[in-house]
């Protein structure tokens, strides 16, 4: 095909996007809805993914050694823990850190007063464990209570917050599945409607359509035009949608911390922008090209 | 050039219609440079065989050559090198209200991919002999109804067609624009190309003293080569 047609069929593309300004402007919506889903979704899956990591974060496996247990067998056993594939750290708290630590934290506490009358330090020594995921604390938990550990451990303290994490990683993971399929239902809507809002303006230029035929334009002159309209479309409500995004991300950025607990959800976008801007663009023009596609179908036979 | 052999065309049922035949083992062939009338009632299958002859229309049962090509096995995406070979003029005109008549015109080799300084050239000539080199710049709205069918003959002329196919296209016009598309129409004839035209005229078939396919209900009752107007 020659430039000068591309050109031409640019230009169709681009009056006809101008000339039909009602119907363009609902095509528009709906996919600008679409895209605002698929950004929304895109964005809550960052604000989940940072949350889990936090509480992750937060979270380990403390193992209590009994009073005698030597410095070499809990470094054995550290060594056995860091061969572990779940096992990302493990670190070693003599009695005297924790006891450092504890009058640290608890400069006013009177049970700090009564642990300095005793002259005893009443803590043991201890490792904290992180693991990859929160659903690994199990394996380790299990491998820790085996009868070769008893006489060594004291106890292990399986943190409750495992289990939260356990629930949100679970949760996250729903809201993944459901998310996609939200999005291929929203998706498969906006193609209908976007479809049917192109077919409208399609009928309306029936006839410069059956002119197009009877002189003998080629399929891609004809369909050409609607293709570009289609994209402008899916462009234009990618922008919208970006701006309006951009925006409110802006203005509200201090309520939405809070509200995310912590999680800069402007920063994040910042961060992901060429993320962002492909998706934006790609779930537009997307949607704009393949209603187009299917909308003018119909009048490409005979 | 054109052939149609036993050909049918059955529209089916719809909601509101019953299945129509609207041509039933319809046989003829066209020569080239020939001036063929095809006449009958309103319904007898006159528009139908155009349709057909020009792949707008599939045939139910029957070949169509042109060329030497069957036609009706063309696909979809092949149908416009056919087209392209064809002049189309009808009744209601068909032009783009949003053109000029020299917009309009150089429609058909623009959708051909012509360059532009030919374009120029080719619409020029072709409004001289349409007589409209005056009104190239008028919109088809500023246009009398004779006017507007020579728009549509040039169109139609522009891309130098093997055949043209007219469908009434006197049908909007007075008896004067009747004659003046008609003159047009035999010395277009003359240049070369074949002529195919539908009407139901009785002034027009015997002015004409050409071949004349009579239809009635959708089949064949005379193909006289210097016919006259029997229904």
């Amino acid at each position: 095909m020659k430039l000068k047609t591309i050109k031409k069929i640019f230009q169709s593309g681009l009056n006809n996007f101008r000339r039909q300004g009602s119907l363009t402007l609902a095509t528009l919506f709906v996919i600008f809805i679409a895209v605002i889903l698929g950004s929304s979704l895109f964005m809550f899956k960052g604000a989940v993914s940072f949350l889990t990591a936090e509480l992750q974060e937060k979270v380990d496996l403390s193992v209590f050694f009994k009073e005698n247990t030597s410095r070499s067998e809990i470094f054995k056993l550290e060594q056995k823990l860091t061969q572990f594939p779940e096992v990302k750290k493990v670190e070693y708290i003599s009695p005297e850190t924790a006891y450092k630590s504890f009058v640290e934290t608890h400069e006013n506490d009177p049970y700090l007063k009564a642990l300095e009358a005793i002259e005893i330090n009443p803590f043991l020594a201890s490792i904290h464990i992180q693991a990859h995921s929160a659903s690994q604390y199990g394996v380790i938990s299990i491998f820790l209570k085996q009868p070769e550990f008893q006489d060594i451990i004291y106890e292990v303290n399986d943190s409750k917050r495992a289990v939260i994490i356990e629930r949100l990683s679970a949760f996250t993971s729903n809201v993944n599945t459901l998310g996609i399929g939200l999005i291929i239902s929203l998706g498969l809507m906006a193609v209908l409607v976007t479809f049917n809002t192109l077919r409208l303006t399609i009928f309306s230029q029936k006839e410069e359509i059956g002119i197009m035929r009877l002189v003998g334009a080629k399929d891609s002159f004809i369909q050409g035009p609607f293709l570009v309209q289609g994209v402008l479309c899916g462009f234009f409500a990618a922008l919208l949608s970006f701006i309006l995004f951009y925006g409110t991300l802006f203005f509200v950025r201090g309520q939405l911390q809070d509200l995310f607990l912590g999680f800069n959800l402007f920063e994040f976008f910042q961060t992901n922008l060429l993320a962002i801007i492909s998706l934006q663009l790609t779930i537009g023009i997307g949607l704009g090209l393949i209603s187009s596609i299917f909308a003018i179908r119909k009048y490409l036979k005979a | 050039m054109i052939k149609v052999q036993n050909t049918t065309k059955i529209y089916p049922p719809n909601l509101t219609k019953t299945t129509k035949i609207a041509l039933s083992d319809v046989s003829f062939e066209v020569k080239d440079g020939e001036f063929l009338t095809i006449s009958g009632r309103s319904g007898a299958g006159k528009t139908t065989i155009l349709k057909i002859i020009s792949a707008q229309e599939k045939p139910t049962k029957g070949k169509i050559f042109f060329d030497n090509q069957n036609i009706s096995q063309f696909k979809d995406k092949d149908i416009h090198k056919l087209r392209q070979k064809i002049g189309f003029i009808f009744q209601d005109y068909k032009l783009l209200s949003y053109k000029t008549v020299f917009e309009n015109i150089a429609y058909s080799l623009e959708v051909t991919e012509f360059k532009d300084d030919l374009i120029e050239k080719e619409v020029g000539e072709v409004l001289e002999l349409v007589g409209l080199e005056n009104q190239a710049d008028y919109f088809p709205g500023e246009l009398s109804g004779g006017e507007k069918q020579r728009t549509a003959i040039a169109r139609a002329l522009i891309h130098r067609p093997k055949v043209i196919l007219a469908d009434e296209p006197t049908g909007n016009l007075d008896p004067y624009h009747s004659r003046d598309i008609l003159k047009m129409l035999l010395k277009i004839n003359q240049l070369g190309a074949t002529i195919i035209l539908a009407t139901h005229s009785k002034e027009i078939i015997n002015s004409l003293q050409k071949r004349v396919i009579t239809l009635q209900d959708g089949k064949i009752i005379k193909d006289e080569p210097r016919g006259r107007f029997i229904l």
